[in-house]
């Protein structure tokens, strides 16, 4: 089975620099997280600018061999983010997908010719689709897990690192195809198989490794001609992966896993946030990435879940539910700031989590003939940036509730029909000479109270209300009686009448039949 | 863009309901936005499932809102800036309202021309439905409305007495493709509710 493998080294340096592109060119080292950064702090990774500056240094030898160097905690919440947008960008490509450790993620290669070409495109697009999401990958594709993961390690040596908008760039790839695999295998050298803090390894033991060294055997291809049997009785069960490597014939199986149902990005603070304007200079920073993860596999958020880790290790969690699906980073920031500032943390905030919930983007067939409509994906941003602008539930369809209560109305969810196939109907024709439109009533929301003076009869004759909504009756229908939500807390008991104002004002008021206030619900227009 | 305008009770609001019945029933997409927060979503007329309903508590948000909803391509962008009522106060709160005159003046010039390029350069229409004619030579079509008698069955005071609908007369002062029209008697019938 083809595999290719998507390798991206130093997971803790590319996942700062995905937060921090600019410092892609400068000395920077990622050393231990939860460690202030003093001298005796240990490295894990630096980047090619500090090249003297190896893993395993401690902080003062790193800064005593690279004086300019910048340091930087490891971050879990930005590692985690970063392993996952791997899997994402592996998911872009193929659907068949294993995630083997962080930043190491293996799929199915065969099949995807059709889509992308021969292997070397199959390759390039793996190594474009984690650019988009900011990461700079290496990628191998042969005949098995074990033979991929080298063929990208091989693929390491090509990798540059360069700043991007959305992280870094500079992924390489290596194809190594069925007829050259042994000669490839051949000639690797043995340390390529032992597992260093840089890059995840084939899970070998490094003091196999050793052995193998002082035997004299230097690559695979030495160890591929070893008669099996011999090779067992001097180094016991760990001698038969190693051959089955060596070989080619392929170690660990294949198993593929369900895409992730959550987008997450995260950021940890070095200092604790006690305002918002620094929170939300985070947020936008981390929906940036979300988004941008989001556009590349044909995303849209339907729901934000904001996270927030606190001065005592307690979480505040939010959640945002969208009026319609969006990727749009403002909006989506807007509709933050809002929560934050309705319910503002209770104390300082340490670190940042930004989940995604994501929903498929719904394409439509543009018209041939006639005008350019709006599309769903645009009517989904023009909701999430409406919702952002007017507040939560002030935006979505009309719906009229089960309920008696006069001129009630309720916002749902705005998800209109696809178009129609067939052509659409022309309008009925008006009879000729009769102008008639339905009146329409103007819905008072709240209904404002009036002082109406009745005559004997119980018929209205003055109206007493704000601003033009008062005056002399000249005109009156009703009572209609409306008794209804007995059974509830807000009974419903009302008399309803139809009333001219004098000026041709046209109102329906009511009046209570417990209280005998008069409210006027609404104007006709 | 196109602009109603018209008093209460004169038929404005049952003009601007046929435009959007209209164009939801032929499949189009429609918003309406109405910061007075008074649309009836109980008679039948206008296909709700093509309707976006935005209800923004400031004026200012309510321009905005419609030419967002002009740059999503929607087809007909019902702006109603038409006030019936004094905004309702809030119980047990004692309001001090200071006046700011230059932060209340209608809204100026500029927004229309930027609501009239938008709706142009998006292929929709605006519809403005406010009480004085407010957009000016921004405005393809302005029409006017007055009211007219009301009509009542039954006798007065008399039980099962029924308001039945209204007059109105219509005329389209500003055309920019064209003269202005003679008056048009509107015939504004009560469905009932």
């Amino acid at each position: 089975m083809r595999v290719a493998c998507l390798l991206v080294p130093d997971l803790s340096l590319v996942a700062a620099l995905r937060a921090a592109p600019h410092l892609a060119t400068a000395p920077l080292a990622i050393v231990q997280a939860g460690r202030d950064l003093g001298g005796r702090a240990l490295v894990i990774a630096a980047n090619p600018a500090a090249s003297c500056v190896a893993a395993g240094m401690t902080l003062s030898e790193a800064r005593s061999l690279c004086p300019g160097l910048d340091a930087q905690s490891e971050s879990p919440e930005r590692v985690r983010a970063a392993a996952q947008a791997a899997v994402e960008a592996a998911c872009a490509v193929s659907p068949r997908v294993e995630e083997t450790a962080p930043g190491l993620v293996h799929l199915d290669a065969s099949g995807l010719s059709s889509l992308f070409g021969d292997e070397r495109g199959i390759a390039r697009a793996l190594v474009a689709s984690a650019e988009r999401v900011g990461l700079c990958a290496a990628v191998g594709i042969a005949e098995g897990k074990s033979v991929a993961l080298l063929a990208a390690r091989a693929a390491l040596a090509d990798v540059e690192l360069e700043a991007s908008p959305n992280g870094v760039r500079g992924g390489a790839f290596r194809v190594v195809p069925r007829e050259e695999q042994a000669a490839f295998l051949a000639d690797l050298p043995l340390f390529a198989l032992a597992s260093s803090a840089r890059v995840p390894g084939l899970d070998l033991d490094g003091d196999l490794v050793e052995t193998l060294q002082r035997f004299g055997l230097r690559t695979l291809g030495e160890i591929a001609r070893l008669p099996p049997g011999p090779l067992a009785a001097r180094l016991g069960p760990g001698a038969a992966p190693l051959l089955r490597i060596a070989r080619g014939e392929g170690e660990g199986t294949f198993v593929p896993q369900h895409p992730p149902e959550r987008f997450e990005e995260g950021e940890e603070l070095e200092w604790e946030a006690t305002s918002l304007e620094p929170l939300l200079f985070l947020c936008k920073a981390l929906l940036d990435r979300l988004c941008a993860r989001l556009g590349a596999r044909g995303l849209m958020a339907r729901e934000l879940t904001l996270l927030l880790r606190l001065e005592g290790g307690s979480w505040d969690a939010r959640s945002i539910e969208l009026a319609g699906p969006s990727r749009e980073a403002q909006p989506l920031l807007q509709l933050l700031r809002l929560s934050l500032e309705g319910r503002p943390p209770v104390s300082g905030v340490r670190a940042v989590r930004l989940c995604a919930a994501p929903a498929r983007e719904v394409l439509a067939q543009l018209p041939l003939f006639g005008p350019r409509t709006a599309s769903p994906t645009q009517v989904a941003a023009a909701v999430a940036r409406l919702h952002a602008l007017v507040g939560e539930g002030r935006v979505g369809m009309p719906v009229a509730p089960d309920t008696h209560r006069p001129f009630a109305a309720e916002v749902a969810r705005f998800a209109p029909p696809p178009d129609e196939t067939q052509p659409r109907a022309a309008p009925a024709a008006r009879p000729a000479g009769r102008d008639e439109v339905p009146l329409a009533a103007r819905a008072l929301r709240p209904p404002r109270e009036a002082e109406v003076r009745c005559d004997a009869r119980g018929q209205p004759l003055l109206v007493i209300g704000e601003g033009a909504l008062g005056g002399r009756v000249v005109q009156s229908a009703g009572p209609w009686r409306t008794v209804a939500e007995w059974w509830t807390d807000r009974p419903l008991a009302l008399d309803s009448y139809d009333l001219e104002i004098a000026g041709g004002l046209l109102i329906r008021a009511s009046r209570e039949l417990d209280s005998g206030a008069w409210w006027i619900e609404a104007v006709y227009d | 863009m196109h602009e109603i305008a018209a008093p209460a009770s004169a038929g404005g609001t049952a003009l601007l309901r046929a435009a959007l019945a209209a164009a939801t029933r032929a499949g189009e997409l429609c918003a309406l936005v109405d910061p007075e927060d008074s649309f009836d979503p109980r008679p039948a007329d206008i296909d709700l499932r093509r309707l976006l309903w935005v209800r923004p508590r400031d004026p200012s948000h309510a321009l905005r809102a419609a030419e967002i909803a002009l740059e999503a391509r929607f087809s007909l962008v019902a702006l109603d800036l038409a006030r019936t009522a004094p905004p309702a106060r809030i119980e047990g709160v004692h309001v001090v309202r200071f006046e700011f005159l230059r932060k209340r003046r209608a809204p100026g010039e500029g927004i229309w021309a930027r609501l009239a390029r938008c709706a142009q350069k998006h292929g929709g229409a605006l519809l403005v439905f406010s009480r004085e004619p407010q957009a000016g030579s921004f405005s393809s079509t302005t029409i006017e409305i007055e009211r007219d008698r009301s009509r009542w069955e039954g006798s007065a005071g008399a039980p099962g007495r029924l308001l039945r609908g209204a007059g109105a007369v219509a005329a389209v002062t500003r055309f920019r493709h064209g003269a202005p029209s003679a008056p048009i008697r509107l015939h504004l019938c009560w469905e009932g509710g």
